[in-house]
């Protein structure tokens, strides 16, 4: 009696001391803890709902035998088809294009490049997976692509590159690094880098072709990044730095090289680290640098004066000549870009040093001009500003289930601005472009562009103000 | 002249294909967004009580005289992509899983929680012919799931139980449909994914060796309806009548439990497995849109889950700093269902009035 009475204070006090009923500390945290706890009425609920099959006749057996054939014969046809009419690869391949059909005139003078149309490039890329890590990621991709441009004449290879995940791809928090080798394009700066898909205007920055940064090149390839920032709220990544660090031929996207020496560029990213709701979501400070030797060719125009039977002096051309000096190739470049949504600019600017070629000219074993190679610095810098109207960079409002071919129909006027200046010596000698431009994305990977070019050449302008219009599509 | 001719007919040109693609403001937004996650069967279609409102076309009733189109919008990157397009302003109301919408709240998304969801199961697969027969054993095994999920959330709760942790196994990160074919190719030993995987073993392709099915409420899911808070704040009178319509929803999916789960198999899911996944549990819980103490308890719980395991840095007060219950409490008010749904306490009980 005693012993049942001290135990039962023993209950009373354990009941008194134990906390209250709310908050984290006081639930059970054990599965059989909170079972025991609370049995749960709402597992417990007496089903008093009608039985599914309620007034309906059960199936007979002959009926599930017709499912059975019937499922039999889509089975068969399935295979026939697979058989006969799908396409088979030996590894996973996608098959992309883009084609370019475009209108352009130039408001100038000159009559014989007035107005044309003309596909300015169709590119077919075959994409794939060579293996496939499950456990960590560390893939083998390739790609190759071909490209025809300059009105379909010229047809070329512009990507060719097999590509390994060194570090764990499927990690979200852990850096990553791959390696890629072969044709591919260059790491330098925002203009260069971008492929035709993402890029706003229809024609490229001045500097980039220039100073010869948006064509490919062959060669190895280290990419990678470190500090992720995830916001899984949103499945976001993003890496704080991401780097790029490249050796290749230099000579451009589908030649071997011409020297012993091989150019090297390398690539640095900033990247703000924020949630994906946080208004410096798609802030990026980028630096970028390229140094490569090239062996710079002057031509020597040789001529000779011969007196005829008449007594008449004529010059005539000889055999040219040349004249090479090797020199540095380097180029430079900061970036700030802040691509968000519905507002984004990107800001570039890059310097280029290179020899300046002076051809030179001999008569009759005189030089005349001597070829000459001094040091160049060029200058680029672009600016742009857009505005999107609509879904299409939001992805998952690309991605959904529907019944219909639907696409986010989006809107983009844009502004640039370009300038280059080929001789930072003169700069008075130099080029603006002013860029006015809509694109109009109507369907998947498609959208029309219209640019309109203020072009303002110093110190002598010229009339020759450019409206371009352009189908850019993909499959 | 010529060059600013040009320039005038570009612009011209520009603006003019602006306005069509925006129209003009009006009182009323001419769409509004709803968005959805996506099923496993890519069939763009709604289950449960946001499934009888569009089964019913009961939104556009309610709208008819606005004018207002309602666009259902089924997005395949789950909760995730729904924050994602609602930062984005692409859609105006949403339904996800808790850790997407408190992820989302957490990094500083401005929605409001205005009703509530609960009793999402998450069942651990593994293949047919596989030797795992305990959670205990996945340790050091490849699982697939889909980060950022509910099924994540109870992954982690599952694990601790069995004395593990994300560390101990190495994670796979798949969509819902991918990982079920990962399952039934076998390239991923376990995965944690929703009732998909009654199907999958009934097919014979997996064993399920663990699940949160008749374990306590907080290994559950629960869910909620958001809407983007500047939404609310323009048009608080289309939020609380689009709420009254949804409670109507909701009470139409609680009336009849085999009659909701028949019409929820029009997703594509199989109606064995939805028996199955809510054997037990009546209609009347399943379909609740209350915020209530469980609701909110489950709620507090995940957001220190998650603050613990680094899916969120930074914690709020859900009371306080998201859920708004005024267009829910009017709307019960409006259509007399105050009492229809009882209250559930932290435990998933119902509370003593």
């Amino acid at each position: 009696m005693k012993f049942r009475m001290i135990f039962s204070w023993y209950i009373v006090g354990l009941l008194l001391l134990a906390p209250a009923a709310h908050g984290e500390d006081t639930t059970p945290q054990t599965v059989t803890e909170q079972l025991e706890a609370a049995p749960q009425e709402q597992l417990q609920v007496q089903e008093k709902d009608e039985p599914f099959d309620a007034g309906e006749p059960p199936a007979t057996q002959s009926e599930l035998q017709g499912v059975r054939n019937e499922l039999q014969v889509l089975r068969d046809q399935w295979q026939r088809g697979l058989d006969r009419t799908v396409v088979q690869t030996k590894r996973l391949l996608a098959i992309s294009g883009t084609g370019q059909f475009g209108y352009n005139q130039i408001f100038n003078s000159e009559p014989s490049n007035a107005s044309t149309f003309q596909v300015n490039n169709f590119i077919l890329n075959f994409k794939g997976n060579l293996r496939k890590d499950y456990e960590q990621g560390k893939d083998i991709d390739y790609a190759l692509g071909i490209n025809a441009s300059n009105t379909l004449k010229n047809v070329s290879v512009t990507d060719a590159w097999l590509s390994y995940q060194i570090l764990n791809s499927l990690d979200k928090e852990g850096p990553r690094l791959s390696i890629t080798a072969g044709q591919q394009k260059k790491y330098f700066g925002l203009e260069a880098t971008a492929t035709e898909e993402f890029k706003p205007t229809i024609s490229g920055a001045q500097f980039a072709t220039a100073l010869n940064l948006d064509e490919r090149d062959i060669g190895v390839v280290l990419a990678g990044d470190l500090f992720p920032a995830n916001d899984y709220g949103f499945n976001y990544r993003v890496p704080t730095v991401q780097y790029y660090l490249g050796v290749i031929n230099g000579t451009g996207p589908n030649a071997v090289d011409i020297n012993d020496e091989k150019d090297v560029f390398t690539r640095i990213v900033f990247n703000a680290p924020v949630d994906y709701s946080h208004p410096l979501r798609g802030l990026t400070l980028g630096g970028s640098w390229y140094y490569g030797r090239k062996s710079y060719s002057a031509a020597i125009k040789n001529t000779a004066s011969v007196t005829n039977l008449g007594g008449t002096t004529t010059t005539i051309p000889l055999a040219d000549t040349s004249a090479t000096q090797k020199g540095d190739k380097t180029r430079w470049g900061v970036d700030l870009s802040y691509v968000n949504t519905p507002v984004g600019f990107t800001f570039e600017y890059v310097q280029g040093r290179d020899l300046l070629v002076t051809n030179g000219a001999v008569k009759n074993g005189v030089t005349l001009t001597k070829a000459a190679f001094r040091p160049v610095t060029e200058e680029g810098i672009t600016f742009t500003l857009f505005y999107n109207f609509g879904d299409q960079f939001i992805n998952s409002i690309k991605n959904q289930d529907r019944w219909d071919d639907w696409y986010p129909l989006t809107y983009q006027p844009f502004y640039r601005y370009d300038r280059y200046t080929p001789d930072l010596s003169h700069t008075n000698t130099h080029t603006d472009i002013h860029t006015f431009g809509f694109n109009w994305f109507f369907a998947p990977t498609t959208k029309l562009q219209v640019n309109y070019n203020l072009k303002k050449e110093y110190p002598v302008d010229k009339a020759n103000n450019q409206i371009l219009a352009q189908f850019q599509f993909g499959f | 002249m010529k060059k600013t001719i040009s320039t005038l007919l570009t612009f011209a040109f520009a603006l003019a294909a602006l306005g069509t693609a925006t129209g003009f403001a009006a009182d009323y937004p001419k769409v509004i967004r709803i968005g959805q996650v996506a099923g496993s069967f890519n069939k763009p279609v709604s289950t449960g009580g946001m499934g009888y409102v569009q089964a019913n076309n009961l939104l556009d009733e309610e709208f008819k005289k606005e004018g207002i189109t309602f666009e259902f919008v089924y997005i395949r990157a789950a909760g995730p992509g729904i924050q994602e397009a609602l930062a984005n302003k692409a859609l105006d109301f949403g339904q996800s899983g808790d850790l997407p919408s408190i992820a989302g709240r957490a990094s500083g998304l401005r929605t409001r929680a205005i009703a509530g969801s609960r009793g999402g199961n998450t069942y651990v697969a593994v293949p047919a012919d596989s030797k795992i027969k305990t959670i205990k054993e996945i340790k050091g095994k490849k699982v697939g799931v889909s980060l950022g999920t509910y099924m994540h959330a109870a992954m982690l709760k599952i694990l601790k139980d069995n004395g593990l942790t994300e560390n101990d196994v190495k994670l796979v990160n798949l969509d819902n449909a991918t990982v079920k074919v990962a399952i039934a190719t076998k390239d991923v030993d376990v995965a944690f994914f929703g009732n998909d995987a009654l199907t999958l073993r009934n097919g014979g392709l997996a064993r399920i060796i663990g699940s949160t099915k008749n374990f306590p409420v907080w290994y559950q899911s629960t869910g909620e309806l958001l809407v983007r808070d500047e939404f609310a704040k323009k048009y608080p009178d289309i939020v609380k009548r689009f709420v009254k319509v949804f409670v109507k929803g909701s009470y139409l999916a609680s009336q009849n439990k085999n009659a909701t789960l028949k019409f929820n198999t029009r997703n594509g899911s199989a109606l064995a497995q939805l028996k199955e996944d809510s054997e037990g549990v009546s209609a009347l819980y399943s379909n609740s849109p209350k915020l209530d103490e469980q609701w909110l308890d489950h709620t507090k719980r995940s957001i220190a889950l998650y603050k613990k395991h680094g899916l969120i840095r930074r914690t709020f007060d859900a009371e306080k700093e998201w859920v708004d219950r005024s267009f829910l409490d009017a709307a019960l008010k409006e259509l007399k269902l105050e009492n229809y749904w009882p209250d559930y306490d932290v435990n998933g009980n119902k509370k003593k009035k």
